[in-house]
């Protein structure tokens, strides 16, 4: 999914230095490490939110790495990003406009040259429902509500198509227990439909909860990346304060290129 | 629209009229008098009330533009030059080709105003993008820029000979705005009710406002969502250079039938002043646009009827901006809190 990639930063300082691996379909691949350690950038470069010095990202075989966040969309990736506040949301638009945020441009939101608002409504409607968001009503301003709620809008925005890959940067950040819950449901849920899940998060118990996989990214580097089953905590501990390295060597067997 | 939204702008044009009725008061008129001979003035008769509708044309015009421009936070003052350049634009294409069919040559002539207009507004947003020198300056120095060239051709090759004013010749009748028979008014103002509909339709069902909205709201959420700042600020430029331009077209081929030095001073500056009454809604830029026309109509009716200078116009448009922008701080600060 991830080749080799290399992002530089606007003072030119190296953020992300030759990072590869790659998610299955069906499973949950945590990538944890101390805040500011490359996450950021990973998930943008994946995103299409920026473009890679250097490397690629490929999604089912096809590599995106070109075409920015249409090239994403078109290859049914969802990112829910970790800043809810200015970036997965528009705090002053209404739900049904959040919800259509991506998607505003595409039939059915788009109708001929115009927007069919009456599509957006049913499909808050709709999204409100399945996702239990708390709100008076499709056309209630994003900014009126609580953190979990504005965060089920950002998931149900991203997971209501059923997408096939999703990059969720730490997408329980600053929500209550149950809302949590709710968020790790969900990502669960969209393994079982077959999803191919990048978890990014600095809380290693969550990452423990639902990951397949853990990878440690320390320095803009893959230093570990080892199976849920094999977790030694100590170990882990380690590699994210960038004391310890452990790769698999074979990358027949996880998929992985050392960088 | 919520009940606020509509309720800061007219609180700050009846508060901006208590004010200046205590000037007045202090230069020891009586100011209910100085309103009434201002709305008779303004709106007394049907040949006032045109005028005032034509004074209006190119503000609305303009300020919706504008008020596109701010919704995604692009800061376009250039409506000065735009306006300028229109109107040149628009006279050099009826004296050039006063042949065209009757009905064409208005049409093109406005044509050529907008296609002016929008290629200043685009220039400037290319400065913008490739130079990162921000709109605000570019648009506000290229003003000076613009005027400069219609002067510049008023002197030169446009101007008409032995005039003494830079003027330029009269244009054919053929390109004239029609006009409502026995009136001054001209059709340019079913042009801007026209615009302010499309404007409306553009900024609210259209996936290009939305694409405003977003880019306004949050420059992040908007590339999140791949929307892309540059084109959309090219984008939203040129069309409200386009109508910039359009409004020195309406003026010069509706108003003057010459291109004049200065026929525009001020318009896209009040424009900006008219989006903002208008609380950035392209509706609510019509009424906003007719009040400042009925305002500067009235004016010297006032001064006329009571002896108050007509400039108290200018104050009550000026205490009007204060206000607003003074209840928008206000707004952007509890909403940060």
């Amino acid at each position: 999914m991830v080749a080799d990639l290399a992002a530089v930063d606007a003072a030119g300082i190296e953020r992300l230095r030759g990072v590869s691996f790659s998610v299955r379909a069906g499973e949950v691949l945590a990538l944890v490490g101390v805040d500011g350690n490359g996450q950021a950038e990973l998930a943008s470069l994946i995103s299409g939110v920026d473009r890679p010095a250097r490397g690629a990202v490929f999604v089912d075989g096809a590599d995106v790495t070109a075409g920015g966040v249409a090239a994403r969309r078109a290859a049914r990736l969802a990112h829910v990003p970790a800043d809810r506040a200015t970036t997965g949301l528009v705090a002053d638009m209404t739900i049904a406009e959040n919800l259509a945020l991506r998607a505003f441009g595409d039939p059915p939101l788009r109708h001929g040259p115009w927007l069919d608002l009456g599509a957006m409504a049913d499909l808050a409607r709709e999204r409100i429902a399945e996702f239990a968001i708390r709100a008076p009503g499709p056309e209630t301003a994003a900014r009126t509500l609580s953190g979990g709620n504005q965060q089920k809008i950002v998931l149900a925005r991203e997971l209501g198509s059923r997408p096939a890959v999703l990059v969720a940067e730490q997408p329980t950040r600053g929500l209550d227990p149950g809302a949590t819950r709710f968020v790790v449901d969900q990502v669960l849920a969209l393994r079982e439909a077959g999803g191919a899940i990048l978890y990014i998060s600095t809380e290693l118990e969550e990452a423990l909860l639902v990951a397949d996989r853990i990878g440690v990214l320390y320095g803009g580097r893959l230093v570990g990346l080892v199976r849920r089953e094999d977790v030694d905590l100590s170990r882990l501990g380690l590699m994210m304060a960038g004391a310890l390295e452990d790769l698999p060597d074979s990358a027949a067997l996880y998929g992985v290129r050392k960088s | 629209m919520t009940a606020r939204a509509v309720g800061w702008p007219v609180l700050a044009v009846v508060l901006a009229l208590a004010l200046t009725a205590l000037l007045i008061l202090a230069a020891g008129k009586n100011p209910l008098l100085a309103y009434a001979a201002l709305a008779r003035g303004a709106l007394g008769s049907w040949d006032r009330f045109g005028v005032g509708l034509n004074k209006a044309t190119p503000y609305v015009l303009t300020g919706v533009g504008v008020a596109l421009c701010f919704r995604a936070k692009v800061i376009n003052i250039g409506g000065e030059g735009q306006i300028a350049l229109g109107g040149l634009a628009a006279t050099w294409m009826a004296l050039t080709f006063p042949q065209a069919p009757p009905v064409a040559l208005p049409l093109l002539a406005l044509a050529a105003g907008a296609v002016a207009g929008a290629g200043w507004a685009a220039l400037a947003a290319i400065i913008r993008l490739h130079r990162h020198v921000h709109e605000v300056l570019v648009t506000l120095l290229m003003n000076f820029v613009g005027v400069l060239i219609v002067s510049e051709a008023l002197q030169g090759s446009l101007g008409e000979p032995g005039a003494g004013f830079p003027q330029s010749p009269l244009i054919p009748p053929a390109a004239w705005l029609p006009r409502l028979p026995g009136s001054d008014l001209h059709v340019g103002i079913l042009v801007a009710v026209v615009v302010v509909v499309a404007g409306h339709a553009l900024l609210w069902h259209a996936p290009f406002g939305f694409r405003l909205r977003v880019l306004g709201a949050s420059v992040p959420a908007a590339t999140y969502a791949g929307i892309s700042e540059p084109r959309t600020l090219l984008g939203v430029m040129s069309l409200a250079g386009a109508l910039a331009g359009l409004a020195g077209g309406v003026e010069v081929l509706g108003v003057h039938y010459r291109l004049i030095e200065g026929f525009s001073t001020g318009f896209g500056f009040n424009a900006v002043a008219i989006a903002l009454l208008g609380a950035l809604n392209p509706i609510a830029v019509l009424p906003a646009g007719l009040f400042f026309g009925f305002l500067e109509t009235g004016a010297l009716a006032m001064q006329r009827a009571i002896g108050v200078p007509s400039s108290l116009v200018s104050v009550i448009q000026g205490l009007t901006m204060v206000l607003i922008l003074a209840a928008m701080g206000l707004a952007a600060r509890r909403s940060r809190a």
